[in-house]
């Protein structure tokens, strides 16, 4: 039920990660890899229908979303692990 | 190109809970945050609580609800600093929230804070406020079978309190295997056994309050 207020985390250590990086920001994110520590506190699919909106006209517009899960670290954190980018171009800049 | 992040998602919001933490600290108030599901009592204890509680110390309320007023409203007869946080919908209180409630309270006259989030077993326990204390109240007419169920909440709790036990007898339940049963996902935690309704089984629950607060004024 949390995880609308967790995708804007993600979306802001994404933006964050991206502006950070000249050359990522001219890129279009192909991959987003997410890991869950234990007990996992977020549901892939509740989590998703926020993000999908959240990313509406952004750069990880067409991302594919990854989960694995890290059973040894008992946070139950919520890791963004990795990003990909595509080789296309945004367009912009 | 696969570029490493490596960030837990979490910090954004316990970032901002430490800060909590650090203001707290520094103007010396002790603060639990109550959770429970729905209709656990909280607002019930707390209302008996500042009865007994405002005699000697000062204290301030921050309260969470979805949408309405109706526990703060509850508590408005007592002379406090007493902060709403409608969630609009949310299903618990987050760092940034009690932080801005936060500006709100002259925390340098306050002594202790509590922090009624909103009713829910399940997501306020991955939320740190910056509290010092968590505080789960757990309604004997649940069942005795929750601690497992919603084993994060009760793993996180510092203290549990069975409440509603005067109703034991009517419910196929006990007290003493719910705490039991406390015991087997926390084994470190405090429990008390209570009910929030009945001022005269409430004498624990303030001597466990007097001496955390002292504890933590010794910090
Ligand atoms: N019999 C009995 N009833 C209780 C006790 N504690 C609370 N109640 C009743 O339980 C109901 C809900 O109590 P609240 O104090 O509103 O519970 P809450 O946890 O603040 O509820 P939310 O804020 O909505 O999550 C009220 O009708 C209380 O009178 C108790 O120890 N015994
Ligand atoms: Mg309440």
């Amino acid at each position: 039920m949390h995880e609308g207020k967790i995708a804007q985390y993600v979306m802001e250590i994404l933006e964050e990660t991206v502006n950070s990086d000249p050359e990522l920001k001219t890129k279009k994110i192909s991959k987003i890899t997410f890991s869950q520590g234990y007990p996992p506190s977020v549901v892939p699919d509740s989590f998703e229908f926020y993000f999908t909106e959240l990313v509406r006209g952004t750069s990880f517009e067409n991302a594919v979303l990854e989960y694995t899960e890290l059973p040894d670290i008992s946070d139950g954190g919520f890791y963004i692990t990795s990003i990909e980018t595509s080789e296309e171009n945004t367009g912009g800049n | 190109m696969e570029i490493k992040v490596l960030k837990n998602v979490m910090m954004k919001n316990n970032a901002i809970g430490g800060d909590n933490r650090w203001r707290l600290k520094q103007s010396k108030v002790f603060s639990l945050n109550m959770v429970s599901s729905p209709g656990a009592g909280k607002t019930t204890l707390l209302k008996h609580t500042l009865g007994r509680l405002t005699r000697n110390h000062k204290v301030a309320v921050i309260e969470g609800d979805l949408y309405t007023s109706k526990d703060a409203l509850a508590l408005e007869q007592f002379d406090i600093p007493l902060i709403q946080i409608n969630t609009e919908g949310g299903c618990h209180l987050d760092a940034r929230m009690i932080s801005t409630a936060m500006d709100n309270i002259d925390l340098e006259s306050t002594e202790i804070l509590f922090i009624e989030n909103v009713g829910n077993l399940v997501c306020p326990a991955s939320f740190d406020l910056g509290e010092d204390k968590m505080v789960l109240l757990y309604p004997i007419t649940e069942g005795d079978d929750k601690p497992s169920k919603y084993a994060t909440m009760f793993q996180k709790a510092d203290l549990v309190i069975i409440n509603k036990v005067d109703i034991a007898p009517y419910l196929n339940v006990s007290p003493e295997k719910a705490a039991e049963e406390v015991r087997k996902i926390n084994p470190d935690c405090e429990i008390l056994t209570l009910s929030a309704t009945k001022m005269e089984t409430l004498d624990g629950w303030f001597e466990w309050i007097e001496k955390e607060f002292s504890l933590k004024s010794q910090e």
